[in-house]
C-alpha cells in the first residue's frame, strides 16, 4: 500500500518538532520517576523553608504577652529582681538539682544564679548558665539578658538620684532602634530564602529530562536510528528542548504554589509571623523565571550533549545552579537598588527582581523587558551551540 | 505478504530551485532505486575504517555486505544513512548525495543499525506512529500501513506493550518496521535476523525478497553467510575498508574455486592476507 506524506513544506519544522515534542512528553509521563522527580522536587524548597520558619517563629520570636520561665538558684537573694522579671512576664522557679547538666542537655535553656551576697544589696553579680550550642535557647537567653540590662539601668538610676546626679551621665548616649523594613518581622529574613532557592529549582526542576532525552537517547542507542530520520537537528533539539521547558514549568507552577500554600499555612498558625507574599508576587515571580527557565533547558541541554555519558552530563548538572548562584554572590557586595546592567545580566537580573518584589517593592517593566530579553539571547545561543554539537558525527557514538 | 510498494517520493518543500532540482532527480531515478558507494574513505583518528570502498547497490536487487569484524560495514551503512560524513568520496541514495543533500537521501532510505534503540515506555505501534510522524506521515494511512507491518512480521502479540521486556528478536522486527515504516525505496540492514527465531527470520526473508521483486533496493550486512548466499542476488566481499571481489554467489563460488560460501569468504581474505 502507499502511505503518502501529506506534510505541507511551510510547517514541516513546526510539525517535526511538535511530534518530537509530543513523543517526548508522552514518554516521560510514563516515566514514574519523572513524576515524581517534578512532584518532589519542587516541594523540597519550600518544606525547607516552611520547617525554618516553625523553627524560628517558636525559638527566636517570644510571643506578645506570652510567660516565660526561668529556672534560678538563689531567687530568694534578690526580691527586688523577681518582682521586675514576674512585672515584664518572666517567673523564675528552682532550678534542677545539677543545673549545669541540665543546660547542657537541654531540659531548661538557661539558669539565673543569684549569690547570696546579693541580699539587701543594690551592686551584686549574676550568673547565666547558657549552652551556646543550643539556638532553641537565643530566645530564652535574650529576653533574660535585657531584662536583667533594663534592671541595672533602672537600679543605676535610682542610685544616681539619691546621688543628686544627673541619670544620663550613666549612659551618655542612647541607641534607638528604629526598623524601617517593609515588614518587621522575623518572618520576612527567612522569606528572603526564596530566591536562592527558586533559582535552585529553575536549574534543577527540569535537569533529569534533559539529560534523559539528549545523553540518555545516546546511551540507549536510540538516537541512531533518531538521526536517521529525514528530520533537521535543530527541529529534533526544539522538540526535546521544548519537552525539557514544559517539564520545568510544571516544576516551578508546583514550586511557587507549595511556597505560597506551605508559608502561608505556617504563618498562620503562628500569631507572630508576618504573612508571606500574596499569590501576585509569586505570579509576578513566575513571569520573570519563564526567560531563565529557557535558558537553564538550553544549557542543560548543550552539557548533555558535550557529556560523553549520563554519568558526566548528571555531575555537571548538579553544578549547574551554582553558575546563576555566582551573581548572587556579588549581589551582597553590588550597591543597593535596581540597575539596567543587573538587569541585563541573565541569573542576577532575575534575583534582583525576586529579591524586590519579595519585599514589597515595584519591579520596573523595563528591566522586566531587558533581562527577558538578554536571558533569551543567551538562551538563544545555548540552542546553537547544541544544534553545532548534534551536527557533530559522534554525538550518537558512546565514549 | 502484501510488502511495501515502489513509492514515488513526495514533492519535497524548500525553495523553488530546490524543488526544481529535486523533482528533475525523482525523474531521473523514478524507476531505478540505488545506493552508490563510490572511492569512500573514512578514518577515526589513526584507525582507517574504509579505505576506498566503491559499490553500487541496485534496484530490484538484495546486495549483501560481508565482512570480518572491523571490516567497516557499520561505518559506510552510517555515511550512507547520512550519519557520518566521508574524508573522501562520497555515498548517495537515489543520486542525493548524503552530506550535501542528507534530507532528501534519508527520505528514500530505510535504516536497520545495529543497535535496535527502541524506547522502553513506547509501544511498538507508537514507535512506527512516531517514525511515520517523522516521515511526514499521519492518520488513517499511517495507521493502515503500521497494522500491516504488525501482521506481517507477526508482531500482533506485543504490538501495543511498552518496549520494555521485549526480547531481542521482538526488539529487531520493532526496529524493522521502524525502518520500513515509510516505505522506502531503499534499504540499508545491518544483521537483519540476528536474534530472530527460526519461523520469524524465514517472514523477514521473504518480506525482504517481496520488496526486491517490487523494485527496492537492499543493502544487507550479515556475518551469517548460509542467510547471505539464499537471500542475496550480489554479494560484496570487504576486509580493511576494501572491496575485495563482488559477484552472485554463484560467480565468487566459481572464480574462487570453492563449493561453499564460507570457503569463498575465507579464500577471499586470505588472498588479501597475502
Amino acid at each position: 500500500m502507499t502511505a503518502r506524506p501529506t506534510e505541507k513544506a511551510g510547517g514541516r519544522w513546526l510539525r517535526h518538532s511538535t511530534v518530537v515534542l509530543v513523543k517526548e512528553m508522552r514518554d516521560h509521563l510514563r516515566d514514574r520517576r519523572s513524576l515524581l522527580l517534578g512532584l518532589v522536587y519542587p516541594l523540597l524548597g519550600p518544606a525547607l523553608l516552611g520547617g525554618l520558619l516553625i523553627f524560628a517563629s517558636t525559638n527566636f520570636q517570644r510571643q506578645a504577652g506570652a510567660e516565660l520561665s526561668v529556672a534560678a538558684i538563689g531567687a530568694e537573694h534578690a526580691p527586688g529582681l523577681v518582682e521586675f522579671f514576674k512585672k515584664n512576664g518572666v517567673t523564675l522557679k528552682p532550678a534542677p538539682a545539677n543545673p549545669r547538666a541540665a543546660v547542657r542537655t537541654g531540659k531548661v535553656p538557661l539558669v539565673l544564679v543569684i549569690p547570696p551576697e546579693a541580699a539587701g544589696r543594690d551592686r551584686f553579680t549574676v550568673r547565666m548558665l547558657i549552652d551556646l550550642n543550643r539556638m532553641a535557647n537565643a530566645s530564652s537567653t535574650v529576653t533574660v539578658m535585657e531584662l536583667l540590662n533594663a534592671f541595672s539601668k533602672r537600679t543605676a538610676r535610682r542610685l544616681m538620684e539619691a546621688q543628686k546626679l544627673d541619670p544620663g551621665m550613666v549612659q551618655p548616649i542612647v541607641i534607638e532602634h528604629i526598623n524601617v523594613a517593609h515588614k518587621p518581622n522575623i518572618a520576612s529574613f527567612f522569606y528572603n530564602m526564596i530566591t536562592p532557592l527558586v533559582m535552585f529549582m529553575v536549574f534543577l526542576g527540569g535537569a533529569h529530562i534533559a539529560v534523559d532525552l539528549t545523553a540518555g537517547e545516546r546511551e540507549r542507542g536510540s538516537l541512531e536510528p533518531l538521526l536517521s530520520a529525514p528530520v533537521e537537528r535543530w527541529e529534533l533539539l526544539l522538540g526535546k528542548s521544548g519537552a525539557a521547558f514544559l517539564f520545568t514549568l510544571f516544576s516551578m507552577i508546583v514550586s511557587f504554589a507549595a511556597f505560597r500554600v506551605i508559608l502561608g499555612a505556617v504563618a498562620a498558625g503562628s500569631s507572630g509571623l508576618a504573612p508571606p507574599p500574596d499569590t501576585r508576587v509569586f505570579i509576578d515571580m513566575f513571569v520573570v523565571a519563564v526567560p531563565l527557565m529557557g535558558l537553564a533547558v538550553t544549557m542543560q541541554i548543550a552539557i548533555a550533549a558535550v557529556s560523553r555519558s549520563m554519568k558526566e552530563a548528571q555531575i555537571y548538572l548538579g553544578l549547574l545552579p551554582v553558575i546563576p548562584a555566582l551573581p548572587g554572590v556579588a549581589m551582597a557586595f553590588s550597591p543597593p537598588g535596581a540597575y539596567a546592567w543587573m538587569a541585563a545580566t541573565p541569573g542576577f537580573g532575575q534575583m534582583m527582581m525576586f529579591s524586590r518584589l519579595i519585599s514589597g517593592q515595584e519591579v520596573d517593566p523595563a528591566h522586566l523587558a531587558l533581562s527577558a530579553f538578554t536571558t533569551t539571547l543567551l538562551a538563544l545561543a545555548f540552542f546553537l551551540w547544541s544544534v553545532h554539537l548534534f551536527k557533530r558525527e559522534k554525538i550518537f557514538l558512546l565514549g | 505478504m502484501a510488502a511495501a510498494t515502489l513509492l514515488p517520493a513526495r514533492w519535497p518543500g524548500g525553495s523553488a530551485a530546490r524543488s526544481l532540482g529535486v523533482i528533475i532527480k525523482d525523474l531521473w531515478y523514478k524507476a531505478s532505486a540505488v545506493i552508490e558507494i563510490s572511492n569512500l574513505h573514512k578514518s577515526f583518528g589513526k584507525v582507517q575504517a574504509v579505505a576506498g570502498l566503491s559499490l553500487t547497490a541496485a534496484d530490484g536487487e538484495i546486495t549483501g555486505l560481508i565482512g570480518p569484524n572491523g571490516a567497516g560495514k557499520t561505518t559506510s551503512f552510517r555515511v550512507v544513512g547520512g550519519l557520518m560524513h566521508p574524508d573522501k568520496g562520497h555515498a548517495a541514495v537515489d543520486g542525493f548525495d548524503t552530506v550535501t543533500n542528507r534530507i532528501e537521501a534519508q527520505r528514500r532510505l530505510g535504516v536497520l543499525p545495529d543497535v535496535r534503540g527502541l524506547y522502553r515506555r513506547l509501544t511498538a505501534r507508537e514507535h512506527l506512529r512516531y517514525y511515520g510522524n517523522l516521515h511526514g506521515m499521519e492518520g488513517p494511512e499511517l495507521e493502515a500501513r503500521a497494522e500491516e507491518l504488525i501482521s506481517c512480521l507477526g508482531m500482533t502479540e506485543f504490538a501495543d506493550r511498552p518496549a520494555k521486556g521485549y526480547s531481542r528478536g521482538q526488539e529487531l522486527k520493532v526496529a524493522l518496521a521502524r525502518a520500513m515504516v515509510h516505505s522506502p525505496r531503499n534499504l540499508i540492514l545491518d544483521e537483519p535476523t540476528n536474534g530472530l527465531d527460526v519461523v520469524s527470520s524465514r517472514a523477514v526473508r521473504q518480506l525482504i525478497r517481496d520488496m526486491r521483486d517490487e523494485g527496492h533496493c537492499t543493502l544487507i550486512s550479515s556475518h551469517n553467510l548460509a542467510e547471505v548466499s539464499v537471500l542475496c542476488d550480489k554479494l560484496i566481499i570487504i576486509a580493511h575498508g576494501r572491496k575485495i571481489i563482488e559477484g552472485t554467489p554463484d560467480e565468487l563460488r566459481a572464480r574462487t574455486r570453492a563449493d561453499d560460501l564460507e570457503d569463498v569468504f575465507i579464500n577471499a581474505l586470505a588472498q588479501v592476507s597475502q
